[in-house]
Formats: C-alpha cells, sequence, structure tokens
C-alpha cells in the first residue's frame, strides 16, 4: 500500500500485460518520487494568520446576520399574526341580532310593549289606561240602557272623555 | 501539522459545521500546506496560491455544511480543483481583454504576453510540469497532495479509472523524461 491507500500494481494488473504494468508502475513511482524531492514552497505564517482572522470576522458577521433575521424573522412573524388577528376580528359577520319589528321601530310605544304576551303586568301604565277605558265603557254602557241610578250624566262628555282616553293611550 | 487522525477529523469538522472558529483553525493547520503545494504546482505563482488558498477556506464556511462523510481529502481537493477552474476561466477571459488591448497598442506578443505558466514557473519542476497538458498536469497534482487512490480520483472526476491511469502514466513517464 502507498500513501494514496492503494495497491499499485494489482491496480495496473488490470488494465496492463503484466510487463507493461511493472513499467508504469516504475514510471508512476519515479514521477512520485520527482515531486516529493521537489517541494513547494510553505504558506507564510503570516498567510495563514491572515486567512485565520478573515476566517473570525466571517463567522462574526455570520452570526450577526443570521442574530437579525432571526429578530426580522420574529417581529415578521409577530406583525403577521397581529394583522390577521386585526383583519379576522374587523371582517366577522356580525352576531344575527333578533331586529325589532317595522312597528315597533317606528312606534313611541317601547318595544317591550309591542311584544309582551301579558301587557297588564309589563306596563302599569297601559293597565291603569285600560281600567279606566274599562270603566268609562261601563258607564256609557250603563247610561246607553237607563241602568236607573237618577243620576243626570251628559253623555255627549262621557263620550268626549272617552274619545280623550283613547288619544291619550294612542299618544303613549 | 501532518495528517490529521481520522477521530480528530471528525471532531474538527463536526466543530466547523457548527461554525466554529477554533475547529476552522485547525483545518487550516491540518490542511494548508498540502493545499497551497497542490496550488503552487498548478498556477505557478506565489500570490496566486496564497489568494487561492484563501479563497477556499472562506468558501468553506459554506461548503463544509455539504460535506456528508466519506473521504474528506478527496472532497477537500475537489473543492480545491474547482476553485482553480474558476479561477483559470477568469484568467482566460482577462487574457482575452489583455490579447485586445494588447493588438490596440501594437504591442509585441512576445513582450507583453502575460504567458501565465511561463511567468508563474519559478522552479525547474514548476517549469517542466506546465509543458503538460492541463488535464494531466492536474491529475498528477491531485493524486499527489490529496492523496487519493486512482479509484477515487476517478470517480471524483466521473472519469473511467483506465483513463485516469492512462493518463497520469504518460504525464509521468514525461515529466521523469524532461527532468532527466
Amino acid at each position: 500500500m502507498n500513501k494514496n491507500n492503494e495497491n499499485l500494481k494489482e491496480i495496473l494488473s488490470g488494465f496492463y500485460p503484466e510487463a507493461e504494468a511493472a513499467k508504469v508502475e516504475q514510471d508512476i513511482l519515479a514521477g512520485d518520487k520527482l515531486l516529493a524531492d521537489n517541494p513547494t514552497p510553505k504558506p507564510d505564517t503570516e498567510l495563514i494568520n491572515r486567512i485565520k482572522s478573515r476566517i473570525n470576522v466571517e463567522l462574526a458577521q455570520r452570526q450577526r446576520r443570521r442574530a437579525f433575521r432571526y429578530v426580522r424573522a420574529t417581529v415578521t412573524a409577530a406583525a403577521a399574526v397581529l394583522i390577521i388577528g386585526v383583519t379576522l376580528f374587523m371582517i366577522q359577520p356580525e352576531q344575527p341580532q333578533e331586529q325589532p319589528s317595522v312597528a315597533a321601530m317606528t312606534s313611541d310605544i317601547p318595544q317591550q310593549i309591542w311584544e309582551s304576551e301579558d301587557l297588564m303586568n309589563d306596563d302599569v301604565t297601559l293597565a291603569m289606561l285600560a281600567a279606566d277605558i274599562d270603566a268609562v265603557e261601563d258607564e256609557v254602557f250603563a247610561l246607553r240602557f237607563d241602568s236607573g241610578s237618577g243620576e243626570t250624566i251628559n253623555l255627549d262628555e262621557v263620550e268626549i272623555e272617552f274619545v280623550d282616553i283613547g288619544d291619550d293611550f294612542w299618544k303613549g | 501539522m501532518g495528517k490529521v487522525q481520522s477521530r480528530d477529523l471528525e471532531i474538527i469538522i463536526s466543530g466547523c459545521k457548527k461554525k466554529d472558529a477554533a475547529s476552522f483553525s485547525r483545518l487550516v493547520d491540518a490542511y494548508s500546506t498540502r493545499l497551497y503545494g497542490y496550488f503552487y504546482r498548478l498556477c505557478g505563482d506565489k500570490n496566486v496560491s496564497d489568494d487561492l488558498l484563501a479563497e477556499l477556506f472562506v468558501k468553506l464556511l459554506e461548503k463544509i455544511d455539504y460535506f456528508r462523510g466519506g473521504n474528506f481529502d478527496g472532497w477537500l481537493f475537489t473543492v480545491a480543483s474547482n476553485i482553480w477552474h474558476d479561477r483559470l476561466r477568469a484568467l482566460q477571459r482577462d487574457d482575452k481583454a489583455l490579447q485586445g488591448l494588447r493588438e490596440e497598442l501594437e504591442l509585441s506578443a512576445k513582450q507583453n504576453r502575460m504567458s501565465g505558466q511561463e511567468m508563474r514557473m519559478i522552479d525547474r519542476l514548476g517549469k517542466q510540469l506546465g509543458t503538460l497538458d492541463e488535464e494531466s498536469r492536474e491529475l498528477i497534482m491531485l493524486r499527489f497532495y490529496s492523496e487519493m487512490s486512482f479509484k477515487e480520483i476517478a470517480e471524483s472526476r466521473k472519469m473511467p479509472i483506465g483513463t485516469v491511469l492512462s493518463k497520469v502514466h504518460r504525464a509521468m513517464a514525461k515529466l521523469r523524461e524532461l527532468m532527466e
């Protein structure tokens, strides 16, 4: 085995006849010796130091660039998350809300009154007004059929009062 | 520094991949002499060899990540060979540019031709190496400095081993004859 970690004789025998292989081997080994006997100059210590310091500078620069890239990537990612979050918040569909009916929206009467299942309990004023109307109606009814109370009541006045109460009711 | 032991080399390479300055420093110590000899024998110029060696180690800062195991010396000298070929191409471009300039100035080719090899070969062997064709010279240098086997050289250069053997043999025989 030579320094090239190979058996030259064996390799050559695969390509040349035996006699020629020996000659080829001899030429190659003589060439190797020629090169070994004529060494090249060695690199200067100054060159080696210069190369090492350049490597150090390059490594430091790369480290700085890597740190900068890391910070930039982090900031970009955070900004992206923020932008996506804000965008999603802005464009998200509004929660479906129960729209009040047109009548409820345009009326002075509060919405809960329109939607109430039990007016008497939900609106005391309305309940009192309704009671008044009922009372007036009873009175009108009694007068019409002459219930025999003996009191003289002006029917027109009662009717006017009835109309007023009705108006007040619709005015709210 | 002589040839490093394989275990040490593994540690150095691993350190280099982690971009450790001390590991690169050890790599420079371990390989600079052989690589410098390789470049010097190819170009025959000390300044160019200095440049090529520095360029190689700076490129290794990146390239080391691509080393996936195997024969590191072979891999390293293949990188060195690529750097040399890049330089050769650049020199050829410069030569063309210089040639055009020379024609303009009507200066004699003898005076001005920066015939690389003649100018650069400063020792006798270097001069004789300059007479060999580029490929054969490089194969000899690769074999001598990288210490790769013929088989490894053939694989690295994507050439049949028989062709490598034949080229190296012819070049060595010629060199021997010239030097006698």
